[in-house]
């Protein structure tokens, strides 16, 4: 069977390491105690066969080192569909091409017990060394409940170890409990089948234990009088949404301005002190052109993936997704959907990382096709770009400026076209789940400052490593093709503008613009657009830089005074209204990311649901963009 | 299922089954059970079953594992506590049995409910199959509550002793027998 | 909003669906109703809507779904679709 992504050079393939699963329900701090034993060094990537998540990492123990497995959470081992199977399966030894795990880490919430006695019963029934990690002891003691955690373990059979994860104080001793699991206490007799035989067996537990429930939250229940509040909830949901917002454009401009500067020194540096031309051109418009960009945005992306990690961890998502559903659920998907669709608004790579809170995979798959159509941080660029060509920047409507405007319908146009298309893909291909839609609401927690880390950190790195590498390589590319085949012969006599002129319309990317001309000529986009376009598909960030190398720029970071007046063969100017209302129309729905692309194949685990996307998204946009075209040109005759 | 768990002893063939005390029946060393627990208890498979005031001490023959008899000795043992009646126990030690039982009801639910009244109740003595209580606080004024109390506490330790025991309950005032004078020179 | 659930005749053992109280009621769970799917029945039992459990209505969405309850100490939401699957039987307002 073939290992699933990132974790085939684990130490899971090392024959001989002991393994151990975590297993418990969601928001039982799993994830919490997972983080503290493997630090930031786990591999993420799916189980074969299926667009579930699958975290392994190692910690050690004098020197030995064990595997660890955060197993997804689930609430009961009696699975209600084919994710849930999943687990189930894995603890059964029934997995294809994956062993059960030699020794158990049950981790559940004190605060919860009641509830996932149920869970506890069951793997227990599996007779398999188990050691009980029970979370969140003192938030049981603040809110009037007790556990006696001694009188627990006898009562279970195996050991219990009160842990307060976001803190890590009793990290140390589980850890050191994990080496010897052989040595585990086992329970006398394993809890029954039945769920209400379970039940029964889990109240002589409890009573045994001396535990008392605790109180509701509080605090929990007077922040959420304010923000489920019929009017000022949803005052407070616009205004967080805004903020997000003025993140996205704003707060991270000085450091992004920071950067600009660094790289236009660089620039000259290379400039003033690189003698060899080919070398210069490959240094300055290849690279830090291409790369340039997205560097540029990498503190707007921290930021965002800070903010939405701090959002998740503090429990104000599920109450947005539980205010949010009844929306979502008229394009078929749930209140969850609507996180990873607002995440996308920064970039669709964690939006569709964040498609791992919902439990349907149909609505997973769903999400992630659609999500890419929101408008990301990516498409500013060109937006700004374009919309400098089309509208003259002191315009006024209706005393707004014009460009703000027009900006603001762009964004508008992207996010309904991904709900639209939610809805058409939920109603067809992707239709008919029996799943119930049912989300708990956490009491509000502070995060931990390493909880965030561990979070931001995790999205943050996939983002730069494969934005990086697949930017960077394709930057080289697009250089080498607009610069080669050198033409020394033919450019002997030219000047140096001429000669770069010439070597660009006689170069492999030439030829490829030329080719597939005729398929973006209706759009009224020449074959320099073309080649802009064929490059963007790596990310659309390149598309400007792309362009300006093509336009023959003095600046390619700001073409615009060069694109203005560019001409084709016969004299007209290219980038007419028409044609850059189509243009826009175009990035609107296309998908010109290769990012987006490999997260998609990775969540997914196929290339049918990428191919899918990019194929649907190409149409959608070749057509809006010739309807657009053909209307603008109509208004204007 | 009633709720029940079993917890190991030093004796790896012998565990205690955890109850609720009130779905207990008398305490001892168990001669005979209703239903499957009886069988298993008289083929041999179980050597020894015991009655202790807050659990059943059940001890498997040595040959058998708990491993492979758990699940059945579990729904035998539940469905013999549906029917306390059934069972024929051997009442280990009387007096001190009685006291102990006595004690634990007076402690947990028969003290609870007359401290619900405002009153308290103790224990005075106990004379074979006779026990002595007195009644003070709340409760010494009120003849209902005095009733309830003692109708509550004979059916408890009657139930739990499975002997025909007999509560006594004396008044720490004055005021009551002149109360009772009183009342027999109404009624009369 | 301190209802009381409409009920014919209004007799305290009268059964009811979950979907049919307000915020502020309470209500014990009996099970889930007969017509229900199975899959669905298992998820909501898991979730803590087993016989005797105690479930609360805490608040309902602005836009009318889903609503938040309240049940083995978690608070979690069903959408009603879900809600008219669970049978309860009201209990006095808290």
């Amino acid at each position: 069977m073939t290992a699933c992504h990132d974790v085939e050079g684990s130490a899971v393939a090392v024959a001989g390491i002991r393994r151990v699963a975590l297993v418990g329900s969601p928001n039982a701090g799993k994830t919490s105690v997972f983080n503290h034993l493997t630090g930031l060094r786990a591999k993420t990537g799916n189980y074969p066969g299926v667009t579930v998540g699958r975290s392994v990492g190692t910690t050690s123990v004098d020197g030995v080192a064990i595997a660890v497995e955060d197993l997804p959470g689930t609430y009961s081992l009696d699975p209600i569909s084919p994710d849930e199977q999943v687990v189930t399966d894995l603890l059964a030894g029934k997995y294809p091409g994956i062993d059960a795990p030699d020794a158990l880490v049950l981790v559940a919430d004190a605060t919860t017990l009641r509830r996932s006695i149920l869970l506890i019963g069951q793997v227990l029934r599996l007779d398999r060394p188990c050691l009980l990690a029970l979370t969140m002891g003192d938030e049981l003691a603040a809110r009037g409940g007790r556990i006696d955690v001694a009188a627990l373990s006898t009562a279970l059979g195996i050991p219990v170890a009160a842990v307060i994860a976001h803190h890590g104080s009793g990290i140390d001793e589980l850890r050191a409990q994990l080496a010897s699991f052989d040595r585990w206490q086992r329970p006398p007799v394993l809890p029954p089948i039945a769920e209400d035989d379970i039940d029964a067996w889990g109240q002589s537990v409890l009573d045994a234990s001396q535990y008392l429930a605790p109180q509701p939250d509080g605090r929990t229940q007077r922040i959420d009088r304010v923000l489920l509040h019929p009017l000022w909830g949803t005052v407070t949901f616009f205004a967080v949404m805004f903020y997000f917002f003025q993140v996205l454009f704003t707060a991270a401009a000085p450091l992004r301005d920071g950067i600009g500067s660094a790289l236009t020194w660089l620039g000259r540096q290379v400039g003033d002190h690189v003698g060899n031309p080919v070398l210069r051109g490959l240094l300055s418009q290849g690279i830090l052109g291409g790369v340039g960009t997205v560097l540029q945005f990498i503190p707007q992306i921290v930021l965002l993936f800070c903010l939405l990690a701090f959002l998740e961890n503090v429990g104000y998502m599920s109450r947005a997704a539980f205010l949010m559903d009844r929306v979502m659920a008229k394009t078929g998907l749930e209140g969850r959907a609507f996180v990873a669709m607002l995440s996308s608004f920064a970039c669709a790579i964690p939006g569709i990382m964040a498609t791992r809170t919902l439990p349907s995979s149909r609505d997973r798959i769903a999400t992630i096709v659609t999500a890419p159509l929101m408008t990301c941080s990516a498409r500013l660029p060109v937006y700004t770009l374009l919309v400098g060509l089309l509208v003259a920047p002191q315009t006024r409507w209706c005393g707004l400026s014009a460009q703000g405007i027009t900006m603001f319908l762009l964004y508008l146009g992207g996010g309904l076209s991904a709900l639209v298309a939610a809805l058409l893909v939920k109603s067809t291909i992707l239709r008919g789940d029996l799943l119930p839609f049912t989300m708990e609401l956490p009491p509000y927690r502070l995060p931990s400052a390493r909880a965030m880390l561990a979070a931001m950190w995790g999205a943050a790195r996939v983002f730069l490593r494969k934005a990086g590498t697949i930017i960077l390589a394709t930057s080289l590319v697009l250089w080498a093709l607009l610069n080669l085949p050198v033409r020394e012969s033919q450019t002997q006599g030219m000047s140096s503008t001429d000669a770069t002129a010439y070597v660009m319309n006689h170069s492999y990317a030439a030829d490829l613009g030329r080719a597939v001309a005729p398929v973006f000529s209706p759009l009224g986009f020449d074959w320099r657009t073309d080649i802009a376009l064929v490059g963007s598909l790596s990310a659309r960030e390149v598309f400007v830089s792309t362009l300006g190398q093509v336009a023959a720029a003095s600046d390619p970071e700001s073409p615009q005074q060069a694109l203005a007046g560019m001409t084709d063969d016969q004299g007209r100017r290219i980038f007419t209204a028409p044609t850059v209302i189509a243009l826009m129309v175009y990035f609107m729905f296309a998908l010109q990311c290769m990012s987006t692309i490999a997260v998609m194949r990775r969540e997914t685990n196929t290339w049918r649901w990428p191919a899918f996307a990019f194929s649907y998204m190409f149409v959608l946009a070749w057509v809006m963009a010739f309807v657009a075209r053909s209307i603008a040109m109509g208004l204007s005759a | 299922m009633i709720p029940i768990h079993a917890t190991a002893t030093s004796n790896p063939q012998q565990l205690r089954w955890v109850v609720a005390a009130d779905r207990l029946p008398a305490r001892g060393a168990v001669r005979h059970a209703p239903g499957r627990l009886g069988a298993l208890l008289g083929d041999g498979v179980i050597d020894h079953i015991e009655v202790r005031p807050a659990d059943v001490v059940i001890t498997l023959q040595s040959d058998n594992s708990w491993r492979d008899w758990g699940d059945d000795i579990r729904q035998a043992l539940c469905d013999a506590l549906l029917n306390p009646a059934g069972w024929d126990v051997d009442a280990a030690d009387d007096a001190a049995g009685l006291a102990a039982i006595t004690a634990e009801l007076l402690a947990g639910p028969i003290g609870a409910l007359a401290e619900s009244h405002g009153g308290s109740i103790e224990l005075v003595s106990i004379e074979g199959d006779s026990v002595n209580v007195r009644l003070s606080g709340a409760c010494h004024g009120c003849p209902a509550a005095a009733g309830t109390l003692h109708d509550k506490l004979q059916g408890e330790l009657r139930r739990r002793s499975g002997r025909e025991i007999r509560v006594h309950s004396e008044t720490s005032s004055a005021a009551i027998p002149l109360g009772k004078k009183l009342l027999s020179l109404i009624v009369r | 909003m301190r209802t009381r659930p409409q009920s014919a005749g209004d007799q305290s053992g009268a059964v009811f669906v979950l979907a049919q109280l307000t915020p502020g009621n309470r209500a014990m769970v009996v099970g889930t109703v007969a017509q229900a799917n199975p899959l669905i029945a298992k998820r909501l039992g898991q979730l803590g809507f087993r016989a005797n459990a105690h479930v609360d209505v805490i608040r309902r969405a602005p836009l009318g779904d889903p609503t938040i309850y309240r049940v083995h100490d978690t608070e979690l939401c069903l959408r009603r679709r879900e809600a008219q699957l669970i049978e309860v039987i009201p209990e006095a307002d808290r």
